[in-house]
C-alpha cells in the first residue's frame, strides 16, 4: 500500500488510507492479527471499549516511535535483522513508561485501562503492525496512516463483538459451543460482512 | 565508518534498549498501585477471561476435572451460606 | 508401606513421559487451552504452510525452553520476564535468517507471522508456566509434546480448509525438493469440474473451520468431564456427610436423624451446621434427577 505518487491532495489519501485499514484490510476479520485478546473479550462493552482504547493507544505509540528507530539507527548501522528484538524491547519499554506514568499521576485513567497495559505488550497486533510497516517497505505518512487505521478498526470491531455476544448470551446455545467456538462462528459472520466494503477505496 | 566501529555502535544501541527495558520494568513494578485501585489488582472474571498466561492458578485451563468440581462445590457452599445470611437477616428484620 | 514404594517407583519414569503426552492430545495447546489462534487462523490457506508453521513453532519452542530452563537458576526473580521475553525474540530471529535462506517460499508465504511468533501465547506461556520450573530434559519433552501437538492441529485445520477451499491439495510448492503434485479430492484431475467452495480460502472459512474444530472437541471434553465431575462430587458429599456425622453425634440428638435422609428439602434451623453443605447437595440431586 503505498500514496506517494497519487494525484490527490495529500491529506486525502492519507484519510483514504485510514478507510482502507480500518475497514477492508481490517485488523481482526481480515489480518487476523489481535484474535487472542479477542476472542477473550466476554459481554462486557465498557471494558472491551477500554481495552479496545488501551490497545490503539499502544498502537500508534509504538509506530510512532519505531519507525524512525528502524530508518536512522538500524538501516544505517546495517543491522536490520535486529528489527523483530528492538522492536519487542522498545514496545515493551514504552508500555511500562506509560503504566509508569499512569500509575504515578492519574489513578482515573488507571481505572479505566491500565490493567491491560502490561497484558498489551504481547498482543500480536502491535507486533504485527509495526512489523509489517517495515517489512513492506512503507513511508512514515503511510506507516501512520496504517497504525491509525488499525487501531480504530480495532475499536470498533472489539465493540460491536461485545454488543453482539450480549445478545447471543441471552439465550441457549448447544452446550459444546459454549465460549470459544461460538465466538468465532459470530467472528465469522462479522468477517462475511465485512467482506462488503471491499472495493470502496482503491488506494494503489 | 570502519567495520568494527559499527559493530560496536550497532552491540550498544541494542545494550540500551535493553537496559531501557529493565529499568522501566523494574520501576513499574516496584511503583505501587493508586490509592483508590488496590481492588483492581485482585484476579477476577474481567480481567482474566482473555488472559493466556499458564502459571497463573486461576486459569482453569490446567485444573483437572475433580479440581474444578471442588471449586465449583466451595463456590456453591459459599453462595448458600450468603443466601442463608441474607434470609435470616430479612427474618430478623420482619 | 509396600503400596507407597510401588507408586514411587511408577512414578518416576512416567513423569517425562506425561509431560510429553499431555502436551499432544490431552492439553493441547490449541484445541485445549486456546492459545496462538493467530498464526492457526491465518496461515493456514494450504495444508503445506501450516505445516511449515508448525515445524517453525517446534524449533523454536524448542530452542528457547531448553536454553530458559537452563538458565532458570541463574536469572533474577525479579528480571525473570524481560530474560525470557529477550530469548525467545533471539531464537525467532534465528528462525527467520534459517527461513530465509533455506526455505524462501515459506518466508514470503508466512510474512508477519514469523516474527510474531515472539510474541506468541504459547511459547511465553510454556517459558513461564513449565520451564522456569523444571529440569532441562522434563522442558525439552514438554516442548517436543506442544510443538508436535500445534502442528497437528494446525495441519488438520489446514487441510480442511484447503480441500474444502481449493478442491486438491499441492505438495511441493513450499518444501520444492518435493516434485510439485497435486493430489485432487474436490476436483476432477483433468480440470473439468470443481465441487470446493472458495469460501473456505478467505478469512471468514477460515473462522467457521476452527470454530467448528473447536465444538467437536469441547463436546468430547465436556463428554469426559462430567462423568469425572459427577464422580468427584459424590465421593466429596460421601466424606463430607461422613464428617459431619462424626462431629455432630456428641451434639444435638435430631443431627443424625437429619443427616440419614439428604433428599428432604426442610431448612432445619436447629442444626446450622448441617445447613450448608445441604443446598448444594440437592442442586446435585435435583442435576442427576435431570439428567
Amino acid at each position: 500500500m503505498e500514496i506517494a505518487d497519487t494525484t490527490l491532495p495529500y491529506i486525502v489519501a492519507f484519510l483514504l488510507a485510514i478507510v482502507s485499514s480500518m475497514l477492508i484490510d481490517n485488523v481482526i476479520l481480515s489480518r487476523f492479527y489481535g484474535i487472542c485478546s479477542f476472542i477473550g473479550v466476554g459481554d462486557k462493552p465498557k471494558s472491551a471499549f477500554s481495552m479496545g482504547v488501551a490497545v490503539s493507544f499502544v498502537i500508534i505509540m509504538a509506530a510512532l516511535v519505531c519507525w524512525p528507530i528502524y530508518t536512522y539507527i538500524l538501516k544505517p548501522l546495517q543491522i536490520p535483522f535486529m528489527d523483530t528484538l528492538t522492536y519487542i524491547l522498545v514496545i515493551a519499554s514504552l508500555v511500562q513508561i506509560v503504566g509508569l506514568f499512569i500509575k504515578k499521576y492519574s489513578p482515573a485513567l488507571y481505572r479505566g485501562f491500565g490493567i491491560y497495559l502490561p497484558l498489551i505488550t504481547t498482543n500480536c497486533a502491535v507486533l504485527g503492525v509495526v512489523q509489517g510497516n517495515t517489512d513492506s517497505g512503507l513511508s512514515f505518512g503511510a506507516s501512520m496512516a496504517n497504525a491509525i487505521g488499525t487501531s480504530l478498526g480495532y475499536l470498533i470491531v472489539i465493540v460491536i463483538f461485545s454488543f453482539i455476544r450480549i445478545r447471543v448470551s441471552e439465550y441457549k446455545s448447544p452446550k459444546a459451543f459454549k465460549g470459544v467456538a461460538l465466538a468465532l462462528i459470530i467472528a465469522a459472520i462479522m468477517s462475511m460482512a465485512f467482506v462488503g466494503f471491499s472495493g470502496m477505496v482503491s488506494v494503489k | 565508518m570502519p567495520t568494527w566501529a559499527r559493530w560496536l555502535l550497532a552491540i550498544g544501541v541494542i545494550v540500551l534498549f535493553l537496559i531501557i527495558f529493565l529499568v522501566s520494568y523494574i520501576l513499574y513494578r516496584k511503583t505501587p498501585v493508586p490509592k483508590g485501585c488496590e481492588d483492581l489488582e485482585k484476579p477476577s472474571e474481567a480481567k482474566c477471561h482473555g488472559c493466556g498466561i499458564l502459571g497463573c492458578h486461576f486459569n482453569m485451563y490446567y485444573n483437572t476435572p475433580e479440581e474444578q468440581a471442588k471449586m465449583e462445590y466451595e463456590k456453591e457452599k459459599k453462595e448458600a451460606e450468603e443466601s442463608k445470611k441474607s434470609s435470616s437477616e430479612e427474618e430478623k428484620k420482619e | 508401606m509396600a503400596e507407597n514404594v510401588k507408586t514411587a517407583e511408577t512414578k518416576a519414569p512416567s513423569k517425562h513421559y506425561e509431560s510429553f503426552v499431555a502436551g499432544i492430545i490431552k492439553n493441547n495447546p490449541l484445541f485445549v487451552a486456546v492459545l496462538g489462534t493467530c498464526p492457526a487462523l491465518a496461515v493456514t490457506i494450504s495444508f503445506e504452510q501450516s505445516f511449515g508453521m508448525g515445524l517453525l513453532f517446534t524449533f523454536v519452542l524448542i530452542c528457547s525452553n531448553v536454553i530458559i530452563s537452563a538458565i532458570r537458576k541463574l536469572v533474577p526473580e525479579v528480571i525473570k520476564t524481560p530474560c525470557y521475553i529477550v530469548v525467545i525474540a533471539a531464537f525467532v530471529t534465528i528462525t527467520k535468517m534459517l527461513t530465509e535462506a533455506f526455505l524462501p517460499e515459506l518466508y514470503t508465504g508466512l510474512g508477519v507471522f514469523l516474527s510474531l511468533l515472539v510474541v506468541n501465547c504459547i511459547v511465553l506461556g510454556r517459558a513461564e508456566a513449565f520451564a522456569s520450573k523444571n529440569t532441562v530434559l522434563d522442558s525439552l519433552l514438554d516442548a517436543c509434546g506442544n510443538g508436535i501437538g500445534y502442528t497437528l492441529a494446525i495441519s488438520l485445520i489446514g487441510i480442511i480448509r484447503e480441500i474444502l477451499g481449493v478442491g486438491y491439495i499441492t505438495f511441493g510448492s513450499v518444501f520444492t525438493f518435493i516434485p510439485l503434485t497435486h493430489l485432487p479430492i474436490l476436483a476432477d484431475p483433468n480440470g473439468k469440474w470443481n465441487f470446493a467452495m472458495s469460501f473456505f480460502s478467505q478469512p471468514a472459512g477460515g473462522f467457521v473451520v476452527m470454530g467448528l474444530c473447536l465444538a467437536v472437541i469441547m463436546a468430547v471434553e465436556n463428554h469426559n468431564n462430567a462423568k469425572k465431575k459427577a464422580l468427584a462430587r459424590i465421593e466429596m458429599q460421601k466424606a463430607l456427610a461422613a464428617k459431619e456425622a462424626a462431629a455432630a453425634k456428641p451434639a444435638v440428638a435430631t443431627a443424625s436423624a437429619s443427616t440419614g435422609s439428604p433428599a428432604e428439602k426442610k431448612v432445619d434451623t436447629t442444626t446450622q451446621q448441617i445447613n450448608p453443605p445441604k443446598s448444594p447437595a440437592q442442586q446435585s440431586q435435583e442435576n442427576k434427577e435431570t439428567k
